[in-house]
């Protein structure tokens, strides 16, 4: 699975389809970075951490 | 008053279709117009021209007839001229009687002879003195200085002419003479003969159109006239003729035929018949345009004129017609109906994109705009359930965000809560 591909996996889990779906228009390489930003923004840095497991 | 994004939308669209249609079926409209008209333009000059080639053709056909009443006429005059010399040549030199004592006989006899209805044989001595008149009555009567109807010394001519022939030659003379009891003169046509031993020129006289028709030219243009004013060009058009001072010559239904019309006026107030006789005598063929207002009508419509000049009988033939008359049945109505027809199928596909669109756009919109109105409510067991790629799919996204937050934020609240009880 590609990062992208993953990012929207886990923004599906944490909050839902509309924001699994922005994933798409993200860069490859900006995309983890993005999502986890806005994981920690609104849910808390340990839920964030999520983020950091995709390579 | 308040509008939905989706009649907002078809309200543009139907703008969006609405204003191209108008803009290309005016563009449109206004060319197939002027191609319309050049047609008719072209058309009626073309009548015109065709026309004027009759009017040619009757003229040859009334000059070859002329012609041929000419030779008519002067046939007859001559068979009668050779039959009077024979009859007089034989007086004289038949040599059993002596020729004194058959004078009178010879005159008697000559005397009674008639050509056509009126003419009859006449001898002139050199000096202008009747030998014999007409039924004799004016034997011995000098008229030298006699004029015919133009003032020349006709006798003094005949003489002339007689005494230069010789033998059985003929000579000719023709002129106008204005009989007793008649108010217009009318051509005489005179065969001449010389007896030279007599001291005679002896004459045969007649009128032209006593032999002849000769009013074949009058009955022959009346004809043409005729045929001219019973044609009908479009609905209302006719074809008119005028001569150089404005006078018609063959007007609509020949009512009004002579007829000074050289002051009318165009509903602009121009002088349009002065216009028309300029321009018709400057070229060969052309044409006119020019509103005018009919009898019974209240508004100008346009009027167009197609010209032809047939310069030897100074007629100005034009061919007029209204440019409308020719709209209805033309290309022009055909171009309407259709920027008709396709200007409102345009607007009902218009609409119909117009609704899909705003339906598309709104629907998400408004689930989002109840979405928000739950949460502003309080409600925070909401879920954003609109995934697009567009703006409003940004905005879902940032809004699911939003609802986690305080999904977030309602539950470390809860959970503070629960730890400051535990602690009392």
């Amino acid at each position: 699975m590609s990062k992208k591909e993953q990012c929207k996996v886990l923004m599906g889990d944490l909050f839902g389809p509309a924001s699994a779906n922005l994933v798409d228009s993200m860069s490859e390489d900006e995309c983890v970075q993005k999502c986890r930003a806005k994981a920690s923004a609104f849910l808390g840095e340990d839920k964030a951490k999520v983020f950091d497991d995709i390579k | 008053m308040k509008f939905k994004i989706t009649q907002k939308l078809m309200v543009l669209g139907i703008l969006l279709v609405l204003i191209p249609s108008l803009l290309i079926g005016f563009v449109g409209y206004n060319a197939a117009e002027k191609a319309v008209y050049e047609g008719v333009n072209d058309r009626l000059m073309d009548q015109a021209k065709d026309w004027k080639l009759l009017v040619e053709a009757y003229d040859k056909e009334i000059e070859m007839q002329e012609g041929r009443v000419e030779k008519s006429a002067h046939n007859i005059v001559t068979a009668q001229t050779k039959a009077t010399y024979d009859l007089i040549h034989h007086f004289i030199y038949n040599g059993e009687v002596d020729f004194s004592e058959k004078r009178e006989e010879l005159l008697d006899i000559l005397s009674d002879d008639t050509v056509g209805e009126s003419g009859y044989v006449w001898i002139l001595d050199y000096e202008g003195d009747y030998v014999l008149s007409k039924d004799r009555l004016r034997d011995g009567e000098s008229i030298w200085e006699v004029k015919d109807s133009d003032g020349n010394y006709v006798i003094q001519d005949l003489v002339s002419i007689g005494k230069e022939l010789r033998g059985d030659e003929i000579g000719y003379h023709s002129y106008p003479w204005l009989n007793n009891g008649e108010t217009e003169s009318r051509d005489k046509i005179a065969a001449i003969l010389h007896f030279p031993e007599l001291e005679w020129v002896v004459g045969i006289s007649t009128y032209y159109d006593d032999l002849v028709d000769t009013n074949y030219r009058e009955r022959t243009i009346e004809d043409l006239k005729d045929k001219i004013a019973k044609q009908l060009i479009g609905r209302s058009g006719y074809i008119w003729v005028l001569d150089s001072e404005g006078n018609y010559i063959v007007s609509k239904n020949r009512l009004r035929d002579g007829e000074n019309i050289w002051d009318a006026k165009d509903s602009d107030g121009n002088m349009v018949i002065q216009d028309l006789v300029r321009i018709g005598k400057s070229a060969e063929q052309t044409y006119h345009a020019y509103p005018w207002i009919n009898t019974g009508e209240t508004e100008a419509r346009m009027k167009v004129a197609g010209m032809a000049y047939f310069e030897k009988w100074d007629w100005l033939i034009g061919v007029s017609a209204y440019y409308d008359d020719f709209e209805e049945e033309g290309s022009l109505a055909y171009v309407r109906n259709n920027i008709l027809l396709f200007g409102f199928i345009s607007i009902i596909i218009g609409l119909l994109a117009a609704f899909l669109v705003g339906f598309k756009i709104s629907e998400p919109v408004k689930r989002l705009t109840a979405t928000a109105n739950k949460l502003n409510e309080g409600n925070l067991d909401v879920t954003v359930d609109v995934v697009s790629n567009d703006e409003i799919g940004d905005l879902a996204g940032s809004m699911e965000g939003l609802v986690m937050g305080f999904k977030m934020l309602k539950q470390q609240k809860e959970e503070c809560e629960h730890k400051g009880k535990k602690k009392k």
